[in-house]
């Protein structure tokens, strides 16, 4: 309980202590600059809008939790590939650079002139995000195995199968969520910016409607709610980490 | 029972094995000492089933071992421990791979790990153990992986010398209460002759017999053996072998 407090403590005060200068700050000069407004009218516009925001929140969680399974699959899939064949790897290492430098801001237009309103394109959105650092960190993992290690198997008699369960599996895990841990921080922005170009519903669409509106006080709402979004899901990760790698916990607390 | 015969061995140009050849009957214990780089080595990868000789064969209770693993449970320097499983998953591993019941493993290495000084650190990771712990339960995992045959490649050679000596005791008393078949490969002449029941001097590379020394004491040896007057004189003898031909091990 201490020790959670101790971690909570610091980073909750400086939030306070920012919401309360940005407060006060934008507080006098709302009637003037409606572009920045104070938490508390913020807080208004949440209260407000409440009702229609469990719909949107549905709708891109959907996409995000649809997006990254597909994006991990995907990234898996590419790091088998790439670290068991070594021409797979000087094939498709300049694609998958390419895959990423292309900007989503580029990308999303046409994915959603290429397959319309629905779920499909912002999956797509986030799929292509998450699927990079989840390939590349599962790769670098799997490719980290000691050699000896699969010697030690092979010699006892182990076979594919063996070797899959007992060390590549293990080995490639910390890497996979390190690599899911980055990419969700972008996963919950690219289904997002995937809404504002094109949906019916979803997070992106309510701040891209507010900014059309000018009600800036509802942006900063969705934004608020993307954030929040993004860091339940990152614990989310991390917890699953924990509980799936625990030989990672290298220093055991006693308290 | 072990047959290495007329075992020849190349890395492309570099001739590794010249001309290996010894027997170790059933239950007994055969140590082999060598310069560094002589491919001692490499006599137990092959007979692991690791490595195939360019030359020679090798065989365990007749069966070839040239491309066949799984006859003989081999340890190498390095512990490789998972560092993903507990110590009581990490015994299991070698009867696990072999595809033997995992439960009645388990059972076995249970009943071991206090005899193995391991008591009470079934649930440890590998990372919270000490060096010499993490050995004997190497070892440990290469006895529940239940082969007859025991390959041992330097398996003291990352500890300290006291540590060492502790469990160079504790193995020959636990290998005194078994039958296993074993070759040891080390640099340590005290530790061939404290363990071994026949010690194979090889040459420099490439590597091939050059002394068979006996060890012809009873099991469980004392520790204070490395004084006795006898054991020192054919540890003399080991010493004039390893002296020849070459410079010395570095």
């Amino acid at each position: 309980m201490r020790a959670t407090l101790r971690a909570a403590g610091p980073p909750a005060l400086f939030v306070v202590a920012l919401l309360a200068l940005w407060e006060l700050w934008a507080g006098r000069s709302t009637s003037r600059n409606p572009v920045l407004p104070a938490p508390s009218r913020i807080w208004r516009a949440f209260r407000d809008t409440a009702p229609l925001l469990p719909g949107h929140l549905r709708t891109t969680l959907t996409e995000t939790g649809l997006g990254v399974l597909v994006g991990v699959s995907t990234g898996v899939l590419v790091a088998i590939v790439v670290s068991g064949w070594p021409l797979a790897r000087r094939v498709l290492h300049p694609l998958l650079i390419a895959s990423q430098t292309v900007p989503i801001q580029v990308l999303a237009p046409l994915l959603v002139l290429w397959a319309g309103f629905g779920l499909a394109p912002k999956i797509v959105v986030v799929a292509l995000v998450v699927f990079f650092p989840v390939a590349v960190s599962t790769a670098a993992g799997l490719q980290s195995v000691d050699v000896e290690l699969v010697e030690l198997i092979r010699c006892f008699g182990g076979g594919r199968a063996v070797l899959l369960r007992m060390v590549m599996i293990p080995a490639a895990l910390p890497g996979l969520f390190a690599g899911l841990r980055i990419s969700l921080t972008y996963a919950v922005a690219g289904a997002v910016i995937g809404e504002s170009i094109g949906a019916t519903s979803g997070l992106g669409l309510y701040i891209a409607r507010s900014q059309r509106a000018f009600r800036y006080d509802q942006v900063f709402v969705g934004v608020a709610v993307v954030t929040l979004l993004s860091m339940v899901l990152f614990s989310l990760v991390s917890v699953l980490s924990r509980v799936l790698c625990p030989w990672q916990r290298r220093t055991d607390r006693s308290t | 029972m072990i047959v290495a015969d007329r075992l020849q061995h190349r890395f492309g140009t570099l001739g590794v094995l010249d001309d290996v050849s010894f027997d170790v009957e059933r239950g007994r214990f055969c140590a082999l000492v060598g310069p560094s780089g002589c491919g001692k080595s490499t006599v137990l990868r092959i007979l692991a089933g690791l490595v195939a000789p360019t030359g020679g064969r090798a065989a365990i209770d007749g069966r070839s071992v040239v491309g066949r693993v799984g006859q003989a449970a081999y340890m190498a320097q390095r512990d490789l421990l998972l560092p993903w499983r507990r110590a009581l998953a990490n015994a299991t591993v070698g009867a696990e791979a072999r595809g033997l019941d995992r439960h009645a493993a388990r059972a076995e290495a249970l009943a071991l790990f206090g005899r193995f000084g391991l008591a009470g650190f079934e649930q440890s990771w590998p990372h919270q153990m000490s060096g010499g712990m993490r050995q004997r339960l190497a070892l440990l995992r290469t006895f529940v992986a239940g082969l007859d045959v025991l390959l041992l490649d330097e398996p003291f050679g990352a500890l300290d010398a006291i540590t060492r000596r502790d469990l160079q005791c504790w193995l020959d008393e636990f290998l005194a209460e078994h039958d296993h078949t074993v070759v040891l490969v080390t640099h340590d002449v005290d530790e061939a002759l404290l363990l071994a029941d026949e010690v194979l001097v090889l040459s420099p590379r490439p590597g091939a017999v050059t002394a068979r020394v006996a060890s012809p004491y009873p099991h469980p040896r004392p520790s204070a053996l490395v004084t006795d007057a006898d054991f020192v004189s054919r540890k003399a003898a080991i010493l004039e072998a390893l002296g020849q031909g070459g410079p010395p091990a570095g």
